[in-house]
């Protein structure tokens, strides 16, 4: 299960900043799919676009694990301000 | 030899001289003729970042006097050449006028069909090139299909307002036809969307026609577009001048008709006003060769960016360093001033409003430096011809774009006149707004603009006299002569207008007595 929130702005034509926080866990039996216990982490990135479509975004994720940077040819909501991931490839 | 330089002695102006006899010229003297010009190919990607990123042309000064507008007579008012004519301000057009545009009413021929000899199936605006029964050459363009008649309008109605404005602009007409009107002409070729070339077939134009709009009907609708008169030999830039054009002289970003072509497409929101969207021809001019230039495509006007509504960001650059960099550190909670405005959903017309629109803010996509060196003496000359089309001019070529729902033209009409009035009361007030100064019965006259206009007007001007040297350039007051009668003083005069309400705004009108005869011979303007 992977919960994620992000706010993004437009900082120039083609390019959107963006600050995140994201949570989820992973979990063997679906008597444990609820709230409790999730992994969670927060970042910012930006989001190169051509024509409305993310086409290349760089995120910076920080958890108590560390930070990793990410970068991705896709957008997280699949273009949607508000959504589900539901499709989204696996990290 | 001697002879030669004798006469060149005796016409060229004593060092200093003001005015020729002949000033104020209305129209520039005969082209040299150019010969055959290479077609120059331009890229748009290249204009775009060279324009962002690189210094091009040269811009106003940071410091001293700026270099004021070239290519205009004494009296500041561009001269008739190949970049413009004086229309509809100078000389008013009527209404049919107005609608007819550039044109001699010949939309494509319906006699017969109509042959597609080329036809551009991939991009953002699939189209064709046609010829109908007459031989006449026609681009045809289409709407979105989520926005049917909002790119048609535009093109049709902006080229007859930049038509009326003075600019050279092709002749742009709304058809509707269905597809049994369009014949394919054999060996026509047509790109993949890898740039591949194929020979074209009839299924082409029915995987074309596909993307755009149907009309209830069962018709399409679509922009064709006359080819210009001449041989294309690409788009003109903004900047510098084109070198083997012996009668391209001055230099692109001081002329005053595309200094001032920034207020215009700041009206008509003509944000994609880029080099691209231009073309020089060859025509035959006065019997000689010589290039003209045209303003091409209107598509991307008054809200449409042609495959789609405009960008809400219409008006202001892609991209400046302070003002990404506000955004980026603010996390966007200082939104620039284009975000606060809002839109009537009205898909024929796209994205295009008034009450936001600021003259002085509105910019094209990315920086042109034509437009950037404009002063206000430029933007007071293009607000003045933007002021002189009246309402009920508005409505008649707003019709010339054939919306089928009235609100949209409404809307549309409603954002004209309200951008007008905006442009107006902005730069009628950075220079005085005093136009066509003229001598009748002894005195000297003008119109006070921004009081035709019901802007305001100009509180008692002030005219002071002095005898004008023409040889030597310089003035010398005559402090018994004062209001508008022309003192009886030698054969140049200028008169200073000033008023107290506006005290770093000025006018000279410079006047001459000839054979009996007085009249205004030349104009500066200081704010």
């Amino acid at each position: 299960m992977v919960l994620n929130a992000e706010y993004r702005w437009e900082v120039f034509s083609g390019l959107d900043g963006a600050v995140f926080a994201d949570a989820g866990k992973v979990f063997p039996r679906r008597g444990m799919l609820n709230f409790r216990d999730l992994e969670s982490s927060v970042g910012f990135g930006l989001r190169f676009n051509a024509r409305n479509v993310t086409a290349v975004r760089v995120d910076v994720g920080f958890s108590h694990e560390g930070f990793q940077v990410w970068f991705k040819f896709n957008d997280v909501f699949l273009n949607r301000r508000f959504g589900t991931s539901i499709g989204q490839p696996v990290y | 030899m001697k002879r030669i330089a004798f006469f060149l002695l005796l016409a060229s102006p004593v060092p200093g001289q003001r005015f020729l006899a002949d000033d104020p010229l209305e129209r520039e003297p005969r082209p040299r003729s150019v010969g055959q010009l290479l077609n120059r190919k331009f890229s748009d990607y290249y204009d775009l970042f060279s324009n962002q990123f690189a210094e091009r042309g040269k811009k106003q000064p940071k410091s001293g006097p700026p270099v004021r507008a070239l290519a205009v007579n004494t009296l500041g008012e561009p001269l008739d050449s190949s970049w413009y004519q004086r229309r509809h301000y100078y000389r008013r057009m009527s209404i049919e006028e107005l609608t007819r545009g550039p044109g001699q009413r010949t939309p494509p021929s319906t006699a017969g069909k109509w042959t597609v000899v080329a036809a551009k199936s991939e991009g953002v605006t699939p189209g064709f090139t046609i010829i109908d029964s007459e031989k006449r050459r026609y681009f045809v363009k289409f709407d979105p299909l989520t926005n049917p008649e909002m790119a048609t309008a535009a093109d049709s109605i902006s080229a007859r307002f930049f038509y009326a404005l003075g600019y050279y602009v092709p002749d742009n007409y709304i058809v509707y036809f269905k597809p049994d009107q369009l014949e394919l002409r054999e060996a026509v070729e047509i790109a993949d969307s890898t740039g591949k070339t194929r020979p074209m077939t009839r299924d082409d134009i029915s995987v074309i026609l596909k993307k755009v709009p149907l009309t209830k009907d069962g018709s399409y609708r679509a922009t064709a577009s006359l080819a210009v008169e001449g041989k294309p030999i690409g788009p003109p830039r903004y900047y510098g001048t084109r070198k083997d054009d012996p009668n391209d002289v001055v230099p692109h970003e001081h002329r005053r008709d595309l200094r001032g072509l920034q207020v215009f497409c700041a009206w008509l929101d003509h944000d994609d006003s880029r080099s691209i969207n231009n073309l020089d021809t060859i025509v035959d001019i006065d019997g000689v060769p010589a290039v003209r230039h045209y303003l091409l495509d209107f598509g991307s006007t008054l809200g449409s960016a042609s495959f789609r509504p405009n960008s809400p960001r219409s008006g202001d650059y892609y991209f400046t360093w302070k003002g990404s960099a506000k955004e980026l550190f603010t996390l966007g909670l200082m939104p620039p001033y284009w975000a606060f405005a809002h839109y009537p959903d009205y898909p024929s017309i796209g994205r295009f409003e008034w009450k936001v629109f600021n003259p002085e803010k509105w910019v094209p996509e990315y920086p042109n430096v034509a437009f950037s060196n404009r002063l206000p003496d430029d933007e007071f000359w293009a607000a003045k011809q933007v002021m002189a089309f009246r309402d009920d001019e508005i409505k008649a070529i707003v019709g010339v774009g054939q919306y089928s729902d009235p609100k949209a033209a409404g809307w549309l009409e409603e954002c004209l006149r309200e951008r007008r009035n905006k442009i107006g009361k902005v730069y009628f007030a950075k220079v005085l707004p005093l136009d066509r100064f003229r001598i009748e019965a002894g005195g000297l006259k003008w119109d006070d603009l921004a009081k035709e206009h019901g802007l305001g007007g100009v509180e008692d001007v002030k005219v002071n006299w002095s005898r004008f040297d023409n040889k030597a350039n310089a003035k010398t007051a005559l402090p018994a002569a004062a209001g508008n009668a022309v003192p009886n003083e030698g054969e140049y005069l200028a008169a200073d207008l000033t008023s107290a309400a506006r005290p770093k705004q000025t006018v000279t009108v410079y006047v001459r007595r000839n054979a009996g005869a007085v009249s205004v011979v030349g104009l500066d303007r200081t704010w």
